[in-house]
């Protein structure tokens, strides 16, 4: 599925003279601090975004600092890499100044196609939603604005008619 | 790369700009309007002499989208081959003549999620980004121009530029000891800037290297060249085109393209400074001297090149025409 995203993980981005780590939950600090006992960069910085309901003031505070010379490393459950990856892009930072890698739970955001209900932490490949209460196959077509995997009805004979 | 739908207009209005700046006004010669445009773009212009002839490409100035008519302002140079076709516009050009040109192309557009917008300017180099203010303007963006040029009766629209967006405008008059320092306009610039230069290879050269530098990603960099590469260390060699049994020398003055029009061999061309790649060609024989912009390694190791502005290193190159 050419949609589900890769992750190609924290390797330090040598074009630029600062580094920024956001990163959520223990795995996310481990993943960081890994990353950079490998390179040690001279300017890095690392802020963690655990709290969600702090996330936007700190993030918002970390970006008001960063500049051009700042390339961006995520760290935490795929869904907080998505919010926050939208969130530096619609502050102009570009793709390429932003590398994440998956530390926590592999849990899904599914959107459900039909009643376009987001059903949070989504363990298994069959899912009821929520909110309609049909059997969703969760794929692996990922939506980026959505932040969400597609979650489609799984018997088709079932369709209402 | 399709060749672009060319276009006979009329020259309706000449004006001097500066001593040696001159800005056209173009209308279709058929009467209506012309094709739209955004802001960055620029046409090709053909110029027909008795012995040569140019085709040399300028900026569209004014408000974007304008279709009743184009404006262009064309600095006069001296000296080089290239250039001859500016000193014959501004010769022999005159108000009522008709001129061919290309409808309008952009490889200079503005970056649409841009946080805050740099424009640098050396000289001439200011005509496309009158344009880029003016849509700025209209949408309200964060952007300021910093214009570098030798003298205050030589640079062109500084005194416009001043009134019409004062505060986002720097001027920097070498003459009177004002230098442009690329380095001190980058630094400290918000997250999501993108920088945009015009001018002599020397400022673009100085502005990548200082963005480089201070580890701006070079996407948010972006510049247009407004002649080519100088050929100072060029010499002569012979073009053979097998597939039109022709042979051709280029000059020292002259570029491969030019020499391939002279000889009769149409190649469709645009920008003719090597930074948009529609008149690339392949070496079959001989080794190339690259001097474009637009091919990367892995493109020049096929054996693509650049026609307008890459060279021979050698006495004879072999070429082949695209597709």
């Amino acid at each position: 599925m050419k949609s589900k995203p890769v992750y190609t993980g924290l390797e330090l981005d040598t074009t630029a003279r600062r580094h920024l780590f956001l990163i959520s939950g223990q795995l996310g600090l481990d993943a960081a601090q890994r990353a950079l006992a490998l390179s040690s960069p001279a300017d890095a910085a690392l802020v963690t975004l655990d709290d969600p309901g702090s996330r936007e003031t700190r993030l918002c505070e970390a970006l008001t600092e960063a500049g051009m010379e700042t390339a961006f490393y995520l760290a935490g459950p795929e869904i907080f890499l998505w919010q926050i990856s939208n969130r530096l892009r619609s502050a102009g930072v570009e793709n390429r100044r932003i590398r994440m890698e998956i530390a926590g739970s592999m849990a899904r955001r599914v959107y459900c196609v039909v009643c376009g209900t987001m059903n949070e932490g989504v363990t298994t490949a069959m899912y009821r939603c929520e909110n309609c209460g049909r059997e969703l196959t969760v794929r692996d077509h990922f939506s980026r604005p959505l932040e969400a995997y597609m979650g489609v009805i799984a018997d088709l004979g079932a369709l209402p008619t | 790369m399709t060749t672009r739908a060319l276009q006979k207009v009329r020259v309706a209005q000449i004006e001097g700009v500066t001593p040696s700046v001159k800005r056209f006004t173009l209308e279709s010669a058929q009467g209506g309007r012309l094709p739209s445009w955004s802001s960055g773009s620029h046409i090709g212009v053909t110029l027909a002499g008795t012995e040569l002839s140019w085709r040399n490409s300028y900026s569209l100035i004014g408000t974007p989208g304008e279709t009743r008519f184009y404006q262009i302002a064309v600095r006069k140079e001296e000296v080089s081959r290239s250039k001859g076709g500016s000193r014959f516009l501004h010769e022999q050009v005159q108000v009522g003549d008709t001129l061919e040109i290309s409808a309008p192309g952009n490889y200079f557009p503005l970056a649409r999620h841009a946080a805050k917008h740099v424009l640098i300017a050396g000289g001439i180099g200011v005509t496309p980004f009158l344009a880029h203010l003016s849509a700025l303007r209209r949408s309200g963006a964060n952007c300021e121009l910093h214009y570098a040029f030798r003298d205050r009766a030589e640079g062109a629209f500084w005194e416009q530029l001043c009134s019409e967006y004062g505060s986002h405008t720097r001027f920097y008059v070498s003459e009177e000891g004002s230098r442009l320092s690329p380095a001190a306009v980058l630094a400290h610039q918000p997250l999501g800037t993108h920088v945009y230069v015009c001018g002599p290879h020397s400022l673009i050269s100085a502005v990548s290297g200082a963005a480089a530098e201070l580890g701006w990603p070079s996407s948010h960099v972006h510049f247009e060249e407004f002649a080519p590469p100088p050929v100072s260390d060029s010499l002569p060699f012979l073009v053979h085109l097998p597939e039109l049994s022709v042979e051709v020398k280029v000059g020292i003055r002259e570029t491969i393209l030019e020499a391939l029009e002279r000889a009769g061999v149409p190649i469709a061309s645009s920008c003719r400074v090597g930074q948009c790649g529609t008149c690339e060609m392949h070496v079959v024989g001989g080794e190339a001297d690259h001097r474009d912009r637009c091919l990367s390694e892995g493109e020049m190791h096929e054996g693509k090149i650049i026609a307008c502005v890459s060279r021979c290193r050698g006495q004879k190159l072999t070429l082949a025409l695209p597709g």
